[in-house]
């Protein structure tokens, strides 16, 4: 059965981006508009993975990796940061949150699907 | 596989334009002196952004501004700096320029790349002089995407030093060779470059450039450029003379060798420990081997680098772990739903316009396929009617379920009509958006203080409308700015507030909208403008009516101004703007009061395709009339109606004299009627003209469904489109204004 990502990003042209990527190579794909949204979804399907952008409004990727890691069922979840860049700040507190990793923004599809693969094959 | 980036643009584009529309009315709406954090946050999400998804899809033109211009916005929101008013206009004129680089993408016209340099010459200045900026360096245009300009306005402000700069591209960099060759041209636009090392031509992978720049420019400059291109963390920018640690610029990367060196790939790692890392997937994938050659990086000597261990073969940017007990525990929030860094999102500012934004389900039609959807249920609504007629003319021989299905059908089908016309409404605050900028930029070039109110903005007409009455509506705001509002000083002196204000308003009245552009300025002058009308030769009466001196503003060529701006003056405004909302089957009033203001008044149809109609027969014909300016309709008295020495007709109604406009000659049929007492005069009101049209009979008042002639057959004077009547014949639509303006001049001719 395939794997499902979810895809948690305000911008629209991101999110069908990456939901278009991540579908030509095999996953499932549910995507969210902002943080609430984001773990509104996470807590109607379990999904395999999560990637996260970071400046959302109504609730940032931090506060929602934070939320998602009080959640029984994604104790354990791998959570990607989708970050713009790989500052020791943002890795402080990616890891802080809870994150599992980092992919920085701008990515292109192919590295997208690498990623995705090495983390959930 | 390669995924076509292509197929995303579009809503790229859409989104881009989103975010800068968003800007742009926060920007407005800002108060200069307490800046509000959550507004100053959301501008910055905006260029944000924009700046992220330009990124990703490949135009990078964009990213460049938006970059400079976000740093910016950063500090501001984050208390760095303070907001000022010449700040607010450099992020309007980013604004400006970021919206033309997305038409150029498009394939409209493009940026221009003076203005772009101007831009960001202006956000760096800007950067530069702030409290905590450090000391101010010399603006510099960035690489424009296409075409590749050299980079305008360099100035060297310090002196010049040699810097080693030394990168590995991004892949996307080193796939696409115009992305080198402009940083290149950016460099070679600041000093001497030389080219030290670049990668192999066939090497695989992006390769190793080395290469040295003797410039004014600062390190920092420099590494914005490099940084923009290269891995990340895979560049560095080193002043060769200085071993200090101020001069160098990026984390350093070691280079051996030239062609083909993977680097370390800081562009994505997982928290070793982390939960989800530490996955059997994950290790038995990393154990494969296929190790991305991810080489430990030499940390720059003076900032420690996180500790960061890279096994050789599957590093990917573990983090270590933390403690000793070399468990990583992820934070439980005891209150999960924490917003991080942004204040609580309590309900705001009701008074926005409703964004188009993620909250409503909607999804997007094209026009075509809505006018097409429209068309058809208005063939529907014809062909039912035609059938209720045939059912009525059956007299009774009609089985009853088949008449009372009929009236059903007749119910279904107004309904489905009112509901697809409601497809193609949208609130006009689409037009009302524009004007806090033109109000904001005209204001200023003019010298005078206004404030804009706007009430009604979710007001809805049909997306055709839209279009069409920006431009009228816009003629009439800077009317009134530029003739209705007067200086500050003048306004004071008479006891005036000097901030003048100027009211929009749009409401639904009966079928139609009503929108309404008001002033608090110095209102229309009644002598000054009789007095240009006799000057420009025109007939006026110092009996006219208030109203209709007001109306003569609308004549062409008319204009009372003293002194003709590019804003308005030259007199060719006002008669198109009456013509425009007259196409638009609409009409325009003027109230006004000396000293106190002036209010325009535009009333239009909701649609443009479903007209409120009289029939009127004429011989075997049958017309249409608009009700809109249907007065009244009477059998004429003998008495009334005279013959003018041209044999123009005109018939006397509650004491005026209005032209007749006979229809069986005009349009050559055999009327029933030819004496005026055997048929009937309907008084028609066409805006600039009263007139009465001689008829045999009236008909019915139907909502008919308006088809065009012109695209059918061709233009024919005097008729402005077509219907099909129940009983399939077709009825002319009657262009009431050519038809009464044409009575008129005979009417006058004869005079």
């Amino acid at each position: 059965m395939a794997k499902t990502v979810l895809a948690v990003d305000d911008s629209v042209s991101i999110r069908q981006m990456v939901s278009f990527t991540l579908k030509s190579a095999g996953y499932d794909v549910i995507e969210a508009v902002d943080g609430m949204d984001g773990l509104d979804k996470a807590k109607g399907k379990s999904v395999d993975l999560v990637l996260t952008d970071q400046n959302m409004p109504r609730m940032d990727g931090l506060a929602l990796i934070k939320s998602l890691r009080a959640l029984p069922s994604y104790k354990t979840v791998p959570i990607l940061m989708l970050t713009t860049e790989s500052s020791d700040a943002m890795k402080t507190q990616g890891r802080a949150a809870g994150a599992t990793g980092w992919l920085v923004k701008p990515f292109d599809p192919q590295k997208l699907i690498e990623v995705v693969r090495k983390v959930i094959g | 596989m390669t995924i076509d980036m292509s197929q995303f643009y579009q809503v790229f584009f859409e989104e881009a334009e989103e975010h800068l529309v968003a800007m742009e009315s926060l920007l407005l709406a800002m108060d200069i002196a307490h800046p509000d954090a959550e507004d100053l946050n959301a501008i910055f999400r905006a260029a944000h952004s924009i700046k992220g998804s330009s990124g990703t899809f490949g135009f990078n033109d964009l990213t460049e501004v938006t970059h400079i211009l976000e740093s910016l916005l950063d500090r501001l929101r984050k208390n760095q700096i303070v907001l000022h008013a010449d700040m607010v206009d450099a992020f309007l004129a980013a604004g400006d320029v970021l919206k033309t680089m997305l038409a150029g993408h498009r394939g409209e016209a493009g940026a221009d790349p003076a203005a772009v340099a101007a831009v960001c010459a202006r956000l760096n200045q800007l950067a530069a002089s702030g409290p905590s900026a450090p000391a101010a360096r010399a603006a510099v245009a960035p690489v424009v995407e296409t075409p590749l300009p050299q980079a305008v306005g360099s100035v060297a402000s310090t002196a010049r030093r040699s810097y080693d700069i030394e990168f590995v591209p991004t892949t996307l960099a080193a796939e696409d060779s115009r992305i080198i060759a402009a940083l290149l041209d950016e460099l070679r636009s600041h000093g001497d470059l030389q080219i030290l090392s670049r990668p192999a031509v066939g090497s695989n992978g992006p390769g190793y450039w080395h290469l040295r720049l003797a410039t004014g420019q600062s390190a920092e400059r420099l590494g914005e450029s490099i940084d923009f291109i290269a891995e990340r963390d895979a560049w560095r920018v080193e002043a060769t003379d200085s071993d200090t640690q101020d001069d160098a610029e990026g984390a350093f990367g070691l280079f051996e060798n030239a062609a083909g060196l993977p680097v370390v790939d800081d562009s994505f790692g997982l928290f070793d420990g982390a939960p989800g890392a530490g996955g059997p997937d994950v290790i038995a994938m990393a154990e494969e081997g296929e190790g991305y050659g991810f080489f430990m990086p030499l940390a720059p000597a003076a900032t420690p680098a996180p500790a960061e261990v890279q096994a050789a073969d599957e590093g990917f940017g573990f983090f270590a772990p933390p403690s000793e007990t070399g468990a990583a525990v992820p934070l439980v929030q005891s209150a999960p739903l924490a917003v991080v860094g942004a204040p609580a999102f309590a309900a705001r500012r009701t008074d926005r316009p409703a964004s188009a934004a993620a909250e409503t389900s909607s999804i997007r039609v094209g026009v075509e396929k809505v006018d097409q959807l429209i068309n058809l249920v208005g063939e529907l609504v014809i062909t039912q009617a035609m059938l209720l007629q045939c059912a009525e003319q059956m007299n009774g021989a009609a089985p009853e379920r088949l008449v009372q299905g009929l009236a059903q059908l007749e119910r279904n089908s107004r309904d489905l009509q009112e509901t697809v016309m409601s497809i193609r409404m949208l609130p006009i605050s689409f037009v009302f958006s524009r004007f806090p900028r033109v109000v904001h930029d005209l204001s200023s070039k003019l010298g005078k203080q206004v404030e804009l109110k706007m009430f009604g903005e979710s007001t809805e007409l049909d997306k055709g409308l839209i279009e069409k009455i920006a431009d009228p509506l816009t003629h009439l705001i800077r009317n009134s700015l530029d003739h209705g509002i007067e200086l500050p000083e003048v306004r004071a002196a008479a006891g005036k507030n000097p901030i003048g204000t100027i009211t929009l308003r749009a409401a639904h009245q009966g079928g139609n909208i009503v929108i309404e552009v008001g002033d608090d300025g110095g209102g229309l002058s009644r002598q000054k403008i009789l007095g240009k009308a006799r000057e420009s030769g025109f007939q006026v009466s110092d009996q006219m009516s208030d109203q209709e001196v007001w109306m003569l503003i609308f004549e062409a060529g008319f204009s009372t101004a003293a002194v003709v701006t590019d804003v308005s003056g030259r007199g060719v405004g006002m008669d198109v703007v009456r013509r425009n909302i007259q196409a638009l089957g609409g009409r325009v009033e003027i109230e006004s009061i000396t000293g106190a203001g002036t209010r325009m008044t535009v009333r239009l149809p909701l649609t443009l395709a479903i007209l409120d109609g009289m029939s009127i027969a004429v011989g075997e014909q049958t017309y249409i009339l608009p009700l809109s300016y249907v007065i009244e309709s009477m059998q004429p008295a003998a008495q009334d109606v005279k013959t003018l020495s041209n044999q123009a007709r005109v018939i006397r109604v509650r004491g005026e004299y209005l032209p007749v406009i006979v229809l069986h000659e005009i349009f050559n049929i055999r009327a029933a009627a030819t004496n005026f007492t055997h048929g009937i005069m309907v008084v028609l009101d066409a805006d600039e003209t009263k007139a009465a049209l001689f008829v045999d009979a009236l008909v019915g008042q139907h909502q008919v469904v308006i088809k065009s002639l012109e695209n059918n057959y061709r233009r024919v004077a005097g008729v402005s489109g077509a219907t099909i009547m129940g009983d399939g014949h077709v009825a002319l639509i009657l262009d009431i204004p050519a038809l009464a303006a044409m009575a008129k001049s005979a009417q006058m001719a004869s005079a």
